[in-house]
């Protein structure tokens, strides 16, 4: 069984990429997991996962976050240098909520939004988290608004309590999130899932 | 004499367990109810057979609610349970090595809770044993087996370092309010003193030269730990009673005294800690000790342990379990230091470092980043969504 290791941002990335692997390469065992403590850890720990990926190879899963594209990031975290062999490097833009609202059937059925109301271009939404709250805020039912909101929007969380898991149910579910629905909405999925499957293991 | 090598058999939620202690530190780690604790009473158990006062093997049998919960319930037959144990007189280099095995079961079923020694065996290096039972005494006289020679001081002679090592285990779990308010809630005190309650007495009983001494070592580290706290040291009370004493500058010439209980919770855990490693000898274990401290300082745990080894005047082994990420963190701790136990149908077995795990510590991880992750329970986010 092929070994790999994840290292994402935090553990709703972790899930993301978890569902992904899994689907594109069964069989894969995923040996460890990185992160959880956003962006910055995983810049400062790319060196030590360049190291690690060349006895085990790996996938790292970060958000575009407010950089303008893909290549300034790569360029910016790698210095120049070229992705060694071992690791899968993949960006979500701009954060993955957006590849989980592209799946506009399954998210409108989980969150109780109408279709209508999620966003066309999600790959052009500027801060997708901020915007899914919002959209919970106007149209999602109560139950959702109390997991997904922050129980006084005045002080200082930006999220509920239950905004993590909830969304992680959501992408674990095989009727809820459907990646291959998403990819056709959103080109940096379908790019990680093309990539993905291309390592498929004999 | 250190422990090294440890292999039981039908114990408490283990069909069988074997591991290393290769490290002056080891960390146990492994989710809620893995067993880190039952394993962590395999020494315990050896010190309640070995311990000079009240010892024996009846006795610890009993003390854990007799053989029937002793023994693996994942065992269907009623079979042994056994306890091999290697010892050494050093870590690395060149050492001796002594071995001692126990084994025993339930006389009549597991009903009666009185127990008989099955096996017993005493090596030293490839000697013949020394001890190897049962012998022809026992044939000729059954009732011996209801006792180990490890609780007989005569049969004992021959490998008194032995018994002397495990008698000399030590359990600790500060429990802080139990050191504040113990004659408030006059509580029993258990033997060995797990939960810290005797903290202030033991201080007491030590010379003062050496309690001196090692209340400055303490005072340095919390220095740092707990800033303001001042300098530790020992008087009586005006009521004559002894206590600990914190003695800091006010900022102004006046001193100010503060007695333990007037201490934090973590302040009197780490002094707690720290005591034991300095005073006593013998392997130590120590239940989560990054209870009600700082992440900063639980993340100087490692560096702080390995400094008071080194001041003690019996450098002690330790066993540590944690759940603590910061803990773990320190670079410092190497693969084998860790031991991982892992909940399945069947009870829980050690798993040690995988491939993969040990390539991402050579590439610069701690255990923290490399190994701890893979102690999470599965789909532990559903916990928040329970209904």
């Amino acid at each position: 069984m092929t070994s790999v290791w994840l290292a994402t941002e935090d553990s709703l990335s972790e899930a993301v990429a978890e569902r992904l692997l899994t689907e594109a390469t069964p069989g894969v065992e995923i040996a460890l997991r990185f992160g959880g403590r956003g962006c910055g850890y995983l810049k400062t720990s790319l060196p030590k996962f360049i190291n690690m990926a060349h006895r085990v190879p790996g996938l790292v899963l970060t958000d575009l976050d407010q950089t303008d594209c893909p290549h300034t990031l790569i360029a910016a975290w790698f210095k120049g240098r070229p992705i060694p062999e071992g690791i899968l490097f993949r960006i979500a833009v701009r954060e993955v909520e957006a590849w989980l609202m592209a799946d506009k059937d399954g998210f409108a059925a989980f969150s109780g939004i109408p279709k209508v109301k999620l966003p066309q271009d999600v790959e052009g939404v500027r801060d997708p988290k901020e915007h899914l709250l919002g959209l919970v805020r106007r149209h999602a039912p109560k139950n959702v608004k109390m997991d997904l909101l922050p129980l006084d929007p005045s002080q200082t969380a930006r999220t509920g309590m239950n905004y993590n898991d909830r969304l992680i149910d959501f992408v674990r579910r095989s009727d809820g999130w459907n990646p291959a629905r998403a990819a056709a909405n959103a080109d940096s999925l379908r790019r990680a899932r093309e990539r993905l499957a291309a390592l498929r293991v004999p | 004499m250190f422990i090294t090598h440890v292999k039981v058999k039908n114990w408490r939620n283990f069909r069988k367990a074997e591991f290393d202690l290769t490290q002056p530190v080891s960390y146990l780690i492994g989710p809620n109810a893995s067993g880190k604790s039952n394993l962590i009473d395999v020494f315990r158990f050896l010190r309640d057979i070995a311990k000079p006062r009240g010892g024996g093997l009846q006795q610890a049998v009993a003390e854990r609610g007799g053989l029937a919960s002793l023994r693996c319930g994942y065992v269907k037959q009623d079979s042994d349970v056994r306890i091999e144990i290697t010892l050494s007189d050093a870590l690395h280099g060149p050492h001796e090595i002594w071995r001692y095995g126990l084994g025993f079961r339930a006389v009549g079923g597991a009903a009666i809770d009185r127990v008989l020694v099955t096996f017993e065996l005493v090596q030293q290096g490839d000697n013949p044993p020394f001890v190897s039972r049962p012998d022809q005494e026992d044939e000729n006289d059954p009732p011996l087996l209801t006792e180990t020679h490890l609780e007989q001081t005569r049969a004992n002679a021959k490998f008194r370092s032995i018994a002397d090592t495990f008698a000399n285990v030590g359990y600790l779990h500060v429990v802080p309010q139990l050191i504040k308010h113990g004659e408030d809630i006059g509580g029993n005190r258990l033997e060995g003193d797990p939960f810290g309650q005797g903290l202030v007495d033991r201080i007491a009983n030590t010379p003062r030269e050496r309690r001196e001494i090692y209340l400055g070592s303490i005072s340095d580290a919390l220095r740092i730990a707990a800033p303001g706290l001042g300098r530790l040291t020992f008087r009586f009370d005006p009521a004559g009673r002894q206590h600990i004493y914190a003695v800091g500058e006010n900022g102004r010439v006046r001193k100010t005294w503060q007695s333990e209980e007037g201490f934090s919770d973590g302040t009197l855990r780490l002094i707690g800690i720290l005591w034991s490693l300095l005073e006593g000898k013998g392997l130590l274990l120590i239940e989560e000790p990054e209870l009600s401290l700082h992440n900063a300082v639980v993340e100087q745990l490692p560096a702080l342990i390995a400094r008071a080894q080194r001041d003690a005047k019996h450098k002690r082994q330790v066993i540590i379990s944690t759940h603590s990420e910061a803990m773990l963190s320190n670079p410092g701790i190497d693969a084998g230091a860790v031991i991982r136990l892992v909940p399945s149908k069947e009870g829980s077995e050690l798993v040690p470092p995988t491939d993969a795990e040990v390539a991402a510590l050579k590439a610069g991880f701690s255990v923290a980043e490399a190994v701890l992750p893979n102690t999470r329970p599965k789909g532990v986010e559903q916990l928040s969504l329970w209904q």
